[in-house]
């Protein structure tokens, strides 16, 4: 599902956006500073401060999301299931980390806070370009 | 009524809106431009038809819509409605798109992103305007206030 064409617009160098629903059916979009690569079917998403995104999900497990290839500006939306929700290990970590110094760049740090790293199911993924 | 600081996000910055199917699959579109009438709360969202299939497959007349719009200091907002028309793009409305990706060229290429690159987002024709009857504002901005309705 996910291959090396993928990985560049799964580093975070340009966000990305997210569709998600609620259980009597609105929608709620937003964007997010990065979809992680966790592997071929798997990706995740921080929990941060979305919380409408992580309402919706508890309710709704489906989103849908774009990523941007930042050195080709190619886009590829993805159909995710949501699975499960890491509060540590390796991958909550790395989130974390790359998240406060993202922050820190920016000068929010702090406002970014890491509430958990939220794992998908990738459903399907779509070359997007015309 | 849409305040003057919504417009001014509404009008220069990225939009993407969302729409859900009958069975709760959410789906989303790039916007190439937002008009507004501050005064009625009537949006135009301006999109391209082929890059965005899955969505426009699914929106209907009623559909609920999400847009989000945000500009690069990080202010944002979330409007939700009702869609109350699928039609062609006006010719002030192409003209807004124009414009708007003119501003976005000059931006990304500030951002050191070149032009051919930022043309394969914002270089479509804008064929479908989304026009939805605004409901309900939410501050986006990430921080203390975000997700607060307006």
């Amino acid at each position: 599902m996910i291959t090396d064409e993928h990985l560049p617009a799964l580093q975070g160098m340009f966000p990305s956006w997210i569709t998600t629903v609620s259980n009597d059916g609105e929608p709620n979009t937003t964007v997010i500073s990065q979809i992680w690569h966790v592997n071929e079917t798997e990706v995740a998403l921080s929990f941060q401060f979305f919380n409408k995104t992580k309402k919706n999900i508890s309710q709704n497990p489906f989103a849908f999301a774009t990523i941007t290839n930042p050195a080709s500006f190619d886009m590829y939306t993805l159909e995710l299931e949501y699975s499960r929700t890491e509060n540590e290990g390796d991958l909550f970590d790395e989130m974390d980390m790359k998240l406060e110094a993202i922050a820190s760049m920016s000068g929010m740090s702090g406002i970014f806070e890491l509430k958990g790293a939220d794992i998908y199911t990738v459903l399907s993924i779509s070359k997007n370009n015309l | 009524m849409i305040s003057d600081q919504v417009y001014n996000v509404l009008t220069t910055g990225v939009g993407h809106i969302g729409c859900a199917s009958s069975s709760l699959r959410p789906f989303h579109a790039d916007a190439l431009g937002v008009c507004c009438d501050q005064v009625s709360g009537r949006i135009v969202c301006c999109l391209n038809k082929e890059t965005n299939k899955p969505f426009v497959q699914t929106l209907e007349i009623g559909s609920r819509v999400s847009l989000f719009v945000g500009v690069i200091s990080h202010e944002a907002y979330n409007l939700k409605g009702d869609v109350t028309e699928l039609r062609d793009v006006y010719d002030d409305e192409r003209q807004a798109c124009d414009d708007l990706r003119k501003q976005m060229y000059s931006l990304y290429g500030e951002l050191g992103i070149p032009e051919n690159l930022a043309e394969k987002y914002w270089l479509k024709p804008a064929n479908l305007a989304v026009v939805f009857s605004v409901d309900k504002v939410f501050v986006q901005t990430p921080g203390p206030d975000a997700g607060k309705q307006i």
